[in-house]
């Protein structure tokens, strides 16, 4: 093998030891070729073994993180290294960014603070212990981290370093953050939240910075030890559902060789995760990464074989490693039930990983803003209150769009502020309530547009600047065709078909209009544009006690003529403008599905089968061949079998020649009509992986 | 036949309309409603004579009329209609939810612990049924009844929404109790649970008061009371006593498909006639009322209320002005045309070999002891009672193992299930227990678990379980763990499935019941205690978990004979997560290996088994109801049925083609090719 070492390697282990030694017996029992017999027997080809814990122990002798004090002298990361390399498994070494309880039980000055100087992982209250310490970035806890992870990576000869947990876990007012901040944007960091405020936004976009940083201080100090290792940070914090309060942006990608991080979501978070990544990451394959275990805090409950297999084929669909954490016991031993129910599994699906690589085709793309990932509706709230919004409503437009589109089987991807350079890839780009927009994406969205791209855009999208300047006027009001005029005052609201798009709206009728439980902007459109929906009220104001209208809910009683959506077309382009976050809402998928529609609606696939089924396709031109695979991922384990389902593959002037069904290259039958060659798949469980040869 | 028995598909059509508009409800025709219950092919309609707000479509003597129709009496103009049409006209009337009432009456209003109403800042005003209120809403009753020829009355809202503190109930409570209402929850404490145990009094009182106005006025109409509300936490204050005063039990349940499955159970054998009805919303949540359920989500609720033997009913929303959206009715005609073709073979006896037992009386949390009533948040939400049922019904549906839902109306008759399961009682009385202890004496078997006998109906945290000799466990106290496991004895390992062992033993998120068992009886799991405290954020063994470490050699499951019968319990309840499926599965079959039906069908699909003796036949129904729809079809499920009886023929329903089987000694097995949502089949026997 000539490239990197990850790049074939889609099956990876790791195994949590997070442990103390408050106890003599904890780590007594481990043992390197018991730890990687396990690992060989789950059939993984690479393992993440800890060098230093969340705990903030070292399980080496080293000069300078505190030793675990069981281990005797031994070096266990270096036993277990050598026992890998006799068995040609390639390690990953593990250490803890920003979690450190050591560290932090020992050095008040490098602790996350409150706003009221308190370590915020100390006792404050009965819901705020924890046994994690929490350090801080911006204090000379960076120069510990820098020097344990040059020691590291000088000490071993391993193929990679993944430090998890570079993000903040809350916003910190320790006093190197307020000298910072007093220095870089002036006075004192506040404390409110308000994202139209440019003195909060200035906050969250100096933590963004200021952990893209930090982040790259590590990588930079890790290769200048061992250029040849590839080096992770956790990439679970990038899409989070923390949302802002984790600091972390686009830019932590650039510190990455490839990205990777663990997912504890239903199956359209994996999707969605594993297609930003796709397009984010530096190198491929990404790492999709989840517990074995039904929790972490449950550990010696499984997971399901069926979910098991269901998550590992998921990540092969969108062409991913797959990545499994157990725990290690206390004592150091492995149970292993665990890691024969992997070793089914893998054994399984192996044989697919020859086949897979490729261009995923992604015809719509659904931009996700990770400078948005917040909710106006905390705008005032203090930023340790109670009441904060649980979730960015960015965040769910986007969970909503993608799901709409899984669901119905178009194909789809998602993109962030790095490929906006690549626009022209996408029939369709998606801008789910974008709530923050710089300049430059305003741009490449305006440009993308104008040379004949389809554009859907919700909500707030463009209406406030990247630095929480509210504009009067969305900055895309030219090519929306619209400009900003208010919001409703009510917040339970109602779409309504105009003449001629009510097959769009369908159940919903002018008489009995879509509901809407939320707040829509006020827009007038220029001239030449085309409504297909109007914004339609309640009798009452929803928050009304007395005046209402009825006691469950607020019917709708005065149709307007203000637009709920906008058709309009901008150079070669066209845009559909919705007043309110439809995507977000699952009643409403097929109306925002009719309007992906209405923008385009030629597809690279489409697909007869359940929801349940997800389909991803990729080009593999060097070979020839489209790669078609099919995931069914229930919430019920064991999963009901698929029957009956189609798939249509675009030719785009191309000849198929062959179809098959992969592992076993058993040839399928297909018929070719409007330039699409159809095939039928053979029932399946879990997964179907299918090839259409062209020429 | 009285309606009821033989009305499958029902109809509400929401009205809870103000006046504060002018144009509201001045659009209602009686002719248009019903031309659109016919188009939805309804048998029954629950029409609105009073709605929430507190007024009447009906020229009410009694409560404000409602200005829209202008004089007319819609609801007498409707009722003819329907009655012309042969549809069954049930009168809604709104109890303790009267907006009106509570505007013009303070006396009457809810009261909280600070003297502040419940319905205060809220569009709902809520009555207290102790104040005068009672009389109002029993002399609308009475008007209602005697003023028009119906079919029935539902009475709906018969709850409390909160814990009422006003004079009224203070009074009440000092004369039958004596002293201050209690405002600190404690269910150790005989004054808070006299409290509570007066709540379900006075509510069932009420109800009582209206239903007698009813009888009193029209002896032959039907009254049904909400009945939806039987599992709810304690704070409603509804028992098994409530169902007394309703003919039938009906309810609208808005949850997943356990949750209808449990109740339509609980409705069989808990209501005073059949069959229960089974209600929701075609809306997909109440308050967006013109977004409708998607067609598939509506037909598999119609046809498991089917699969259950339950009527069906569905609840509309009229618009402001008094029109109706003809979609709804469109669509719910063209499901009604698929079940109505299976209503012939409705009916019969279900077959019950595990029944869980629901206490009525434990809907409370003793995690809350010691919290004010008047705490903010969802302190009172929870009930582990009624979450250990719900877990082990799952459980039961997952694995096709026939069960019901019993409560204490069922203490008589407990000899039809070959298992009783009391997941965590929180606290039983002395009836209960002998009856228990009868059924299992007679050789019966018992699975409890936790708490199940260890405190009184009354509060009284008693020094061992009430059923001690037939768990043969004394009681020793709890963890101080909060995280705890068991681990299989050795050579039980197969009890608790492949992923469990001795080393990785089966985590519980929850104190254990420490106890010491009998020298007779036997252990199959011993609790296990992790390393450290898992309450201590110091010292700790792991970041993110408390791994097993301590073994303490003390039963956490135990297995005892007892007379003919026997016991098993279990020091946590593993039935309610749904991390331990195997192992409650297989203590269960522990008891009993074998039932009426065995199938290896696929969790989405429920199968429900009826006897009808006069018809000599057995009726099976299956249901696959999936999480995401459309459903996907399931293929060839093999089914076994165990009868006493010799086996004719297995027909398909409604064509009556009839299905191969294969004969046993002790019934039959039969595949059925393919199932998309719902099919029935009919087993005849000689």
């Amino acid at each position: 093998m000539t490239g990197p070492w990850y790049e074939n390697i889609y099956r990876r282990a790791v195994i949590d030891q997070h442990i103390t030694d408050v106890n003599a017996d904890f780590l007594a029992s481990f043992d390197a070729e018991h730890y990687v017999g396990m690992v060989r027997r789950s059939n993984a080809q690479a393992m993440f073994m800890y060098a230093q814990s969340v705990v903030g122990q070292a399980f080496y002798p080293s000069q300078v993180a505190p030793v675990h004090a069981n281990l005797n002298g031994r070096n266990l990361p270096q036993e277990v290294i050598d026992e890998a390399r006799r068995h040609d498994l390639k390690v990953v070494l593990y250490m803890s960014l920003v979690w450190d309880t050591w560290a932090c039980r020992n050095h008040d000055d490098w602790k996350v603070k409150d706003t009221h100087g308190r370590g915020i992982a100390d006792n404050i209250s009965s819901t705020q212990k924890s046994r994690a310490g929490l350090c801080c970035v911006n204090s000379p806890y960076r120069d510990y981290t820098r020097d344990l992870t040059r020691e590291i990576c000088e000490t071993f000869d391993v193929e990679g370093i993944r430090m998890d947990m570079t993000f903040w876990p809350r916003p910190c007012y320790c006093r190197h953050c307020r000298r910072r901040y007093a220095e870089e944007v002036g006075g004192e960091i506040p404390e409110i939240i308000n994202w139209e405020d440019p003195r909060w936004v200035a906050f969250q976009r100096c933590r963004e910075r200021w952990m893209a940083e930090f982040a790259e201080r590590q990588t930079r100090t890790a290769l200048a030890a061992n250029p040849a290792l590839s080096v992770e940070h956790q990439a679970s914090s990038i899409p989070h559902e923390a949302g802002w309060r984790f600091g972390v942006d686009s830019r932590l990608a650039l510190q990455n060789t490839y990205l990777q991080g663990d997912f504890y979501g239903g199956t359209i978070q994996g999707s969605l995760v594993r297609k930003l990544f796709y397009n984010l990451s530096p190198n491929r394959p990404v790492g999709f990464e989840t517990c074995v275990s039904v929790s972490l805090a449950n550990y010696t409950a499984i997971k399901p074989r069926g979910l098991l297999e269901a998550a590992a084929c998921s990540a092969m669909a969108d062409g991913c490693a797959f990545i499994y954490i157990t725990c290690i016991d206390p004592v150091g031993t492995l149970e292993p039930t665990t890691y024969e129910r992997m070793g089914e599994i893998w054994g399984r699906t192996r044989h697919y990983e020859p086949h897979m690589g490729g261009e995923l085709q992604q015809d719509v793309a659904v931009y996700y803003s990770l400078n948005s990932k917040c909710n106006f509706a905390d705008n005032g709230l203090h930023v340790e209150g109670s009441g904060q919004a649980s979730s960015s409503s960015h965040t769910d437009a986007v969970v909503g769009a993608c799901r709409a589109l899984r669901d119905s089987h178009v194909p789809f991807g998602v993109i962030c502020d790095t490929s906006l350079d690549q626009l022209s890839r996408h029939k369709v780009i998606v801008l789910p309530d974008v709530l923050m927009m710089s300049a430059e994406e305003v741009s490449a969205f305006r440009e993308y547009v104008r040379q004949g791209g389809k554009l859907y855009a919700s909500r707030n999208t463009s209406l406030v600047t990247r630095d929480g300047y509210r504009q009067d006027d969305f900055m895309l009001n030219d090519v929306f065709g619209l400009h900003y005029s208010g919001e409703t005052v009510e917040d339970f609201t109602y779409l309504a078909p105009v003449e001629g798009s009510d097959d769009l709206f369908a159940p919903a009728t002018r008489r009995h209009p879509a509901g809407l439980d939320e707040i829509q902007l006020i827009v007038k459109p220029d001239e030449g544009t085309t409504t297909l929906a109007t914004i339609t009220l309640p009798y009452t104001v929803p928050a009304d006690s007395i005046v209402f209208t009825s006691l469950h809910n607020d019917p709708p009683g005065f149709p307007t003529d203000m637009p709920g959506i906008v058709r309009n077309e901008f150079g070669a382009g066209s845009v559909i403008y919705v007043s309110s976050g439809i995507e977000r809402h699952e009643h409403l998928q097929d109306i925002f599905l009719g309007l992906i529609r209405e923008l385009c609606d030629d597809y690279s696939f489409e697909a007869d089968a359940p929801p349940v089924v997800e389909v991803t396709l990729f080009d593999q031109p060097e070979r020839g061949r489209l790669l078609a695979n099919l995931v069914n991922f229930q919430e019920v384990f064991p999963q009901v079998p698929v029957h009956d389902a189609r798939l249509r593959l675009a030719l785009k002037g191309r000849k198929a020649t062959r179809a098959i069904l992969l592992p076993a290259e058993n040839e399928l039958e297909f018929s070719v009509a409007d330039g699409m060659a159809e095939i039928a798949v053979p029932p399946f469980e879990t997964f179907a992986m299918l090839a259409l040869e062209y020429e | 036949m009285t309606w009821y028995q033989k009305a499958w598909r029902r109809g509400v059509l929401d009205m809870h309309i103000t006046e504060d508009n002018p144009l509201f409800m001045t659009q209602y025709d009686p002719q248009r409603f019903v031309d659109l219950m016919l188009e939805a092919q309804l048998q029954s309609v629950v029409l609105y004579a009073h709605s929430h707000v507190g007024s009447c479509f009906y020229p009410s003597l009694v409560a404000p009329v409602h200005a829209g129709p202008d004089g007319r009496d819609i609801f007498g103009e409707t009722l003819a209609l329907c009655h012309q049409h042969d549809i069954a006209v049930v009168g809604y009337m709104s109890l303790i939810y009267d907006t009106l009432a509570w505007r013009a009456q303070p006396d009457w209003r809810l009261t909280k612990s600070d003297y502040s109403g419940h319905g205060d800042a809220s569009r709902y005003g809520v009555c207290c049924p102790n104040s005068p209120y009672r009389d109002y809403a029993a002399a609308i009753a009475a008007e209602l009844a005697s003023g028009y020829p119906l079919d029935g009355i539902r009475f709906d809202m018969t709850f409390w929404p909160g814990v009422c503190y006003c004079s009224h109930c203070r009074r009440r409570f000092m004369d039958e109790v004596g002293g201050e209402l209690p405002t600190v929850i404690d269910w150790f404490d005989p004054r808070w649970v006299a409290f509570a145990r007066k709540r379900e009094e006075w509510l069932v009182e009420f109800a009582a008061l209206c239903t007698d106005a009813v009888r009193l006025a029209a002896p032959d109409v039907s009254v049904e009371h909400q009945s939806s509300t039987f599992a709810h936490p304690w704070r409603f204050g509804v028992t098994t006593p409530l169902a007394a005063q309703t003919d039938f039990l009906q309810g609208d349940f808005y949850g997943d498909i356990l949750q209808g499955s449990f109740v339509r159970k609980l409705f069989h054998n808990l209501s005073p006639n059949r069959p229960g009805g089974f209600e929701t919303s075609i809306a997909d949540n109440l308050r967006d009322y013109t977004a409708l359920k998607d067609e598939e989500l509506l037909r598999c609720k119609a046809h498991a209320a089917l699969a259950d033997g339950c009527a069906f009913i569905f609840i509309d929303s009229v618009d402001p002005v008094g029109s109706m959206n003809p979609l709804v009715y469109q669509r719910m005609g063209r499901i009604f045309a698929e079940t109505q073709v299976y209503e012939p073979w409705l009916g019969g006896e279900l077959q019950q070999d595990v029944a869980v037992y629901l206490s009525t009386q434990s809907k409370g949390d003793f995690a809350d002891n010691g919290s004010l009533v008047s705490a903010a948040g969802d302190l009172h939400s929870r009930a582990p009672h009624v979450e250990a049922a719900l877990g082990a019904c799952q459980l039961l549906m997952d694995h096709n193992i026939p069960f019901g839902v019993i409560t204490r109306a069922d203490l008589g008759r407990l000899h039809r299930h070959q298992i009783v399961v009391l997941p965590n009682v929180l606290m039983m009385d002395e009836e209960e227990c002998n009856a228990l202890r009868e059924f299992v004496r007679q050789g019966g078997a018992l699975y409890a678990s936790r708490f199940t006998s260890l405190v009184t109906a009354r509060g009284h945290f008693l020094e061992d379980f009430m059923l001690a000799d037939v768990f043969g466990v004394q009681y020793a106290g709890e963890t101080t763990e909060n995280f705890t496991y068991i681990a299989p004895a050795p050579g039980q390992e197969a009890l608790f499935g492949a992923a469990y062992s001795r080393s990785h033993p089966l985590g519980l998120e929850e104190r254990q019941i420490r106890v010491v068992a009998r020298p007779e009886a036997q252990v199959p799991g011993e609790l296990v205690l992790p390393w450290t405290d898992p309450a201590d954020p110091w010292r700790f063994a792991s970041i993110h978990n408390n791994p097993p470490g301590r073994y303490t050699g003390q039963p956490a499951i135990v297995h005892n004979r007892y007379g003919a019968g026997q016991a098993i319990y279990v020091a946590g309840d593993i039935e309610r997560a749904e991390t331990r499926p195997e192992l409650f599965v297989n203590l269960l079959r522990h008891l009993q290996p074998t039932w009426s039906f065995a199938s290896d069908a696929p969790k989405p699909v429920e199968i429900t088994l009826f006897h009808q003796p006069l018809e000599r036949r057995w009726l099976v129904n299956l249901i696959n109801f999936q999480q995401a729809l459309p459903n996907i079809p399931v293929h060839d499920i093999q089914v076994r049925l165990r009868i006493p009886q010799q086996p004719a023929r297995l027909l398909q329903q409604p064509a009556g083609s009839e299905l191969p089987t294969e004969r046993h000694d002790d019934g039959v097995s039969f595949t059925l090719p393919r199932l998309d949502t719902f099919a029935m089949l009919t087993l005849e026997y000689e």
